[in-house]
């Protein structure tokens, strides 16, 4: 039996997991149109008045280090790829650095004021996609070094954020604002600094040298993600457990709800872990399900192929139809913005597919960065 | 080789298996209805910690006594509404902090007033305070809400009414 993955399956469960992030985080943004939970929650000291509340925010906590992580991934296999083919080392890095500044100013122009159905121009702050241009940007000066000194420097920026946050600055003050936010707090300006995103999407271009090229066979990698992922939990628990460094938020018992619930904007070191963890073990069980029952998570690939079109069409049309006509805006509670979310993914496969076949056929230099 | 793996990866995960089977939600899912209006998550270990919600227009000076206590108040100027919550540890031994939020929700659903409380596991506090200004420049007439959360989780409510001064 020939253990050796072939070269399309190789990159489905990639393709698989962003698809299962992407439909995780249409739930997020479902229930943060719909849900009346919404009028009232505060996102950086989020309260909960149940189980179904807690779960539905908390799946949500997966997006961000989920894609953060394949697009490190990503950057590895792109660069990689190119390399080998010939193109030149600058070449190579700049293909990926165009990617994310289209990123960044995509971010600005279009994903802020989509938010609230364009009705305001919204460009000065940033967020989620900026954050990860610019990890992007930032992971061409090391994407050239062995996996072993990216993790170092991954390691590296963990451990120091916590010490960084205790910076003390006025957030009255705008230049202050905008340079902690952009690299280090969360704030008006900017939920996703990127110093602890470019943590993980460094750990993602790590584990692409295993995933997509060092572990050669199924169940290496299986075995492989399964170990990381557990090591990586391990390590969580027991900073969580410290209740001390890396912890933001206290919790009152040992797998109660708080447990899991520490900070997310931006995320400590716990909750970066975490995150790592779980990214990792999904993947693991992707490789797994792909194996067993290849045709399951079919389903998944269709915005993971596409993953940035499903993104900014998918708030769009959210902000537009719900935000900007006031549809059901805010008006239900869990069942609601599972509903809307299973009504957006109706709207959204048939869009993303016909959006794949026009980026496949296209020369378009916007449509390529797509 | 495979059943070495299998059997390190099981030990590796066993400690995360043990959190995600062990329980999340800490309270029960349908509250009880005290006396006082109050709606009561009752925590599952009989020994956590609850809470039982008092409001009040004003607390006197000398007597310390609630002023006015009820579930409807009228809009007038420089008057408040104050909360008083009791805090109930039938486990007095507990040696962690607890992480209170006390959130004022307007007939909108929107937040007006969240203050967050730790109370430390050597303090002697008995109950928490809070209170939101209920002057006409701040509030309208309609149904309020006061929640309390412990550790982010909702553990008690009440309902209260604001309503305009009648001449």
């Amino acid at each position: 039996m020939n253990n050796i993955p072939e070269g399309k399956q190789r990159f489905g469960f990639v393709d698989q997991f962003r698809g299962f992030v992407g439909v995780l985080m249409l739930v997020g943004h479902s229930s943060y149109y719909f849900n009346s939970i919404w009028n009232d929650l505060d996102p950086f000291d989020p309260l909960f008045s149940s189980w179904g509340q807690f779960a539905l925010r908390y799946m949500g906590y997966l997006c961000a280090p989920g894609f953060l992580m394949m697009a490190g991934a990503m950057v590895w296999w792109s660069y990689h790829r190119r390399v080998e083919k010939g193109t030149s080392d600058m070449k190579a890095r700049w293909h990926i650095i165009q990617r994310g500044i289209f990123l960044i100013i995509l971010q600005m122009i279009f994903v802020n004021s989509s938010w609230g159905g364009f009705k305001v121009f919204q460009p000065w702050h940033l967020g989620i996609i900026a954050s990860i241009g610019t990890a992007m940007i930032l992971l061409t000066l090391i994407i050239k070094m062995k996996w072993q000194v990216q993790l170092l420097i991954a390691i590296t920026i963990l451990v120091i954020h916590p010490f960084l946050l205790m910076i003390p600055y006025d957030k009255e003050v705008i230049w202050s604002s905008v340079l902690m936010q952009t690299f280090i707090d969360a704030g008006e300006f900017n939920k996703y600094p990127v110093l602890p995103w470019f943590a993980l999407a460094i750990l993602g271009s790590v584990m692409a040298t295993g995933w997509l090229r060092e572990w050669s066979t199924y169940n290496k990698r299986i075995y492989m993600s399964f170990a990381i992922a557990a090591i990586a939990s391990l390590f969580a628990i027991v900073i969580r457990i410290g209740r001390g460094w890396g912890n933001i938020f206290t919790y009152s018992d040992f797998g109660s709800y708080s447990f899991f619930l520490d900070q997310k904007y931006p995320p400590s070191l716990y909750i970066s872990l975490l995150s790592f963890a779980a990214v990792v073990a999904l993947v693991g069980c992707f490789i797994v399900i792909g194996k067993v029952a290849p045709k399951l998570l079919e389903i998944f690939s269709i915005p993971g192929k596409v993953p940035l079109f499903f993104y900014i069409t998918h708030l769009a049309i959210l902000g537009i139809v719900v935000k900007r006509f006031g549809l059901f805006y805010r008006e239900g509670g869990v069942i609601t913005s599972l509903v809307g979310a299973a009504i957006m993914l109706v709207i959204m496969l048939p869009l993303c597919l016909w959006f794949y076949k026009v980026k496949r056929s296209s020369n378009n230099y916007i449509i390529s960065l797509m | 080789m495979n059943k070495i793996n299998h059997i390190i990866i099981s030990i590796l995960y066993l400690p995360f298996l043990v959190l995600v089977f062990s329980s999340c939600s800490s309270r029960n899912n349908i509250p009880i209805l005290n006396s006082d209006s109050t709606l009561i998550y009752t925590p599952k270990n009989t020994s956590d910690v609850s809470v039982n919600i008092k409001l009040f227009r004003k607390r006197g000076s000398k007597s310390g006594k609630l002023i006015d206590e009820g579930t409807v108040f009228t809009i007038k100027g420089n008057r408040n509404v104050r909360a008083m919550v009791d805090i109930e540890k039938p486990n007095s031994n507990i040696e962690r902090e607890l992480m209170f939020h006390i959130d004022w929700i307007d007939s909108h659903g929107k937040s007006v007033y969240r203050k967050q409380v730790n109370v430390l596991p050597d303090d002697s506090l008995s109950f928490l305070t809070s209170s939101i200004s209920i002057s006409p420049d701040k509030r309208l007439p309609g149904k309020y809400i006061i929640r309390i959360y412990l550790f982010r989780e909702l553990i008690a409510e009440k309902k209260f009414e604001l309503i305009e001064k009648t001449f």
